[in-house]
């Protein structure tokens, strides 16, 4: 199954999604069925759509949903604990009723008011959370909140609503959480929030260890080896492999979620190309090292 | 609903473009940015730019559209009111969303008309209808200007849109936080959503008026609003620490006077102790007079217009001495009002104010 032919690729970043699949199935992270339809998927794509498109365009169509098709298909489920998602400031303002009981306008300056309301306690989870976490696909990804309780103490601000503390560290821990989290998109100055999940809601739903066809044709991802549960960030400080990550089902934002606001982000993003080719070498080491094996 | 197709040649673009589109954007013509954006918020396929698999797509596409160049952006102001107008009810709800937080973003002025008819005409009394709506009003109040008006006028009165109306009303004119007031706390207090009320007066008191500014809202309220509404204002603003003792030691002289001598003259009977209370909790202590007042002393035409519980009502008035209640200041107290000072006011002949130490009540 892995010596099919790769689609060509005039860019190297999709020679790596394509690795990191072949990874995948080396790995047997993917049923083997998921992994036909998705080929069959892109054949009948490539056959009867535009011969001009490029290979990214045809892994984002083919995976563009709705319906959803190849999403949460990993065939690893980690052990049920809690699980945090790191979202940007901007994000997080879809997750609060700002409309309707704030009377607040969609403008630039929406998420700095946000931001404002949250360290003033003056966002009360039981009535202004709303909607569900999740990303423009089907489903979200999570972090084990045991990876990133470490990197600061909190403060309560009120019932499950926290900062950092204390609070001149709170950029710092904002820098160090996008670099874990291999966040490429964040850039300088922008604020993060973490949402935590309990136990109980997360029992209810299905979370699995990420697999390629989980993840944006240009991204910092690594997935699972056979011996664990989880695919695992590029921290982009070392350009190591950095946190476990999981992909879960769409979840209702309610006042049982714990949200510290963490601080902003100082300092640039690395060179992307630095962290590109780490990731292709790092990619490639590991199908080497599989093939070996 | 089934998407749109584009039927469109694949884009030209570079592979650099892919891992960084802000260049191959900056680099569209109107026309080839107008084609992008229209298959991007219709079919959602956003090519060169690659979502991360992580966000939500138009708050990345937001933030990537703010960074363009201002040429772009220039650009982006037409196409999107274009776009806007374009939607008709048969299309994507989402397309209308998505165009909406770019217009709000980007503050697109000209999609003011177009995002008007949207909430008047185009969108039906349903869950998904409502969402739309609320969105677009919360983008007019972005970008509106008075011709949208009667836009929040006409909405204002419904509990779903009231909070976002009001708040776009006093943006286009502070009056209308005083006039539109008692309308919102009937329709809230009917609700019991007392709750929602404060949420409304803090991004009023909290978040948009500078404390120094309070005044210009809560002088026309009790000078205008009937004493039921602007007593249960004040008494809210008590209570959530907006109106408090700062605020009465921020103002001036002339300001603190005249607010409390208006809230005392049109205060009700009944409402003197709640008067009395809720200025208390802002640090001003209201004791009855040391003796009698003979009703030669008031002046008629003013008329009763307070009154207070029967121990403390002289005639039909009430008489009250307000000082700062702060026991800790200097001991010799400086009057800063005398009563022929108040003019007019003359149900309060003992009325007299401390200045309070400021050091402790900055400390405070």
């Amino acid at each position: 199954m892995t010596n099919k032919p790769k689609p060509p690729t005039s860019n190297p970043r999709g020679n790596i999604w394509w690795d990191n699949l072949e990874f995948d199935v080396s790995q047997e992270n993917l049923p083997a069925e998921t992994y036909k339809e998705f080929l069959e998927a892109i054949g009948q794509y490539i056959k009867t759509k535009n011969q001009d498109e490029r290979p990214v365009e045809v892994i984002v169509k083919a995976l563009g949903e709705p319906p959803v098709l190849f999403a949460l298909k990993g065939n690893r489920a980690p052990e049920t604990e809690p699980l945090s998602r790191v979202v940007d400031a901007g994000s997080f303002t879809y997750n609060v009723k700002y409309e309707e009981l704030f009377g607040l306008g969609t403008g630039a300056k929406l998420a700095d008011t946000i931001w404002d309301l949250f360290k003033n306690g003056d966002i009360v989870p039981q009535r202004h959370f709303q909607g569900k976490l999740r990303s423009g696909r089907n489903f979200f990804w999570g972090t084990p909140t045991r990876t990133l309780e470490p990197l600061c103490d909190t403060q309560e601000i009120r019932k499950n609503e926290y900062a950092v503390h204390p609070p001149e560290k709170a950029d710092d821990v904002a820098t160090e959480m996008r670099n874990l989290l291999g966040l490429s998109h964040i850039a300088e100055g922008v604020g993060l929030y973490r949402i935590d999940i309990p136990v109980e809601i997360l029992e209810q739903v299905k979370i699995c260890a990420p697999t390629t066809l989980d993840s944006s044709p240009l991204c910092v991802f690594l997935p699972a080896d056979k011996t664990t549960r989880y695919g695992w960030t590029l921290n982009l400080t070392n350009l190591q492999p950095g946190a476990e990550e999981v992909v879960v089902e769409p979840i209702d934002f309610t006042a049982d979620f714990k949200v510290t606001q963490i601080g902003f982000v100082r300092g640039p993003l690395p060179n992307s190309e630095e962290v590109w080719n780490a990731l292709e070498t790092i990619v490639k080491d590991r199908l080497a090292k599989q093939e070996v094996d | 609903m089934a998407r749109k197709t584009s039927g469109t040649k694949s884009r030209k673009y570079q592979p650099s473009d892919l891992v960084d589109p802000r260049p191959w954007i900056n680099r569209q013509s109107y026309a080839g940015l107008k084609e992008w954006l229209r298959e991007a918020t219709q079919q959602r396929i956003y090519l060169p730019v690659v979502i991360p698999h992580n966000v939500m797509p138009i708050a990345y596409l937001t933030q990537l559209l703010i960074q363009s160049e201002p040429q772009t952006k220039t650009h982006l102001r037409i196409i999107i009111p274009e776009l806007i107008r374009e939607w008709g009810a048969n299309d994507e709800p989402q397309s209308l969303d998505d165009l909406l937080i770019l217009c709000g973003n980007l503050n697109c002025n000209e999609a003011e008309n177009a995002i008007g008819r949207i909430i008047t005409e185009k969108l039906p009394d349903n869950e998904v209808g409502t969402r739309l709506r609320l969105r677009a009003l919360s983008v007019l109040q972005e970008i509106g200007t008075d011709r949208s008006l009667h836009i929040f006028k006409r909405y204002i009165g419904d509990r779903q849109y009231a909070a976002l109306c009001y708040r776009s009303l006093y943006l286009l004119n502070m009056n209308h936080a005083v006039t539109e007031l008692e309308g919102m706390m009937k329709l809230y207090r009917h609700q019991n959503a007392d709750d929602a009320l404060e949420d409304i007066l803090k991004i009023l008191f909290k978040y948009t008026l500078k404390m120094q500014q309070y005044i210009c809202v809560l002088q026309p309220l009790v000078d205008q609003a009937p004493p039921e509404t602007f007593v249960d204002a004040l008494e809210l603003l008590s209570t959530m620490n907006i109106m408090n003792r700062a605020f009465f030691r921020e103002l001036p002289t002339i300001s603190r006077v005249e607010l409390i001598a208006q809230i005392m003259k049109r205060g009700t009977a009944d409402q003197a102790e709640r008067i009395s209370m809720m200025l208390g909790n802002c640090g001003l202590k209201v004791v009855p007079p040391p003796g009698p007042i003979g009703p030669e002393s008031l002046d008629e035409t003013e008329g009763p217009a307070t009154s207070a519980p029967a121990s403390e009502i002289v005639g039909s008035e009430l008489q009250f001495m307000l000082e700062f209640n702060d026991q800790t200041s200097s001991p010799e107290p400086v009057p800063l009002i005398t009563t022929a000072e108040l003019g007019k006011h003359k149900f309060w002949p003992y009325y007299r104010l401390f200045e309070p130490d400021v050091e402790s009540v900055l400390e405070d």
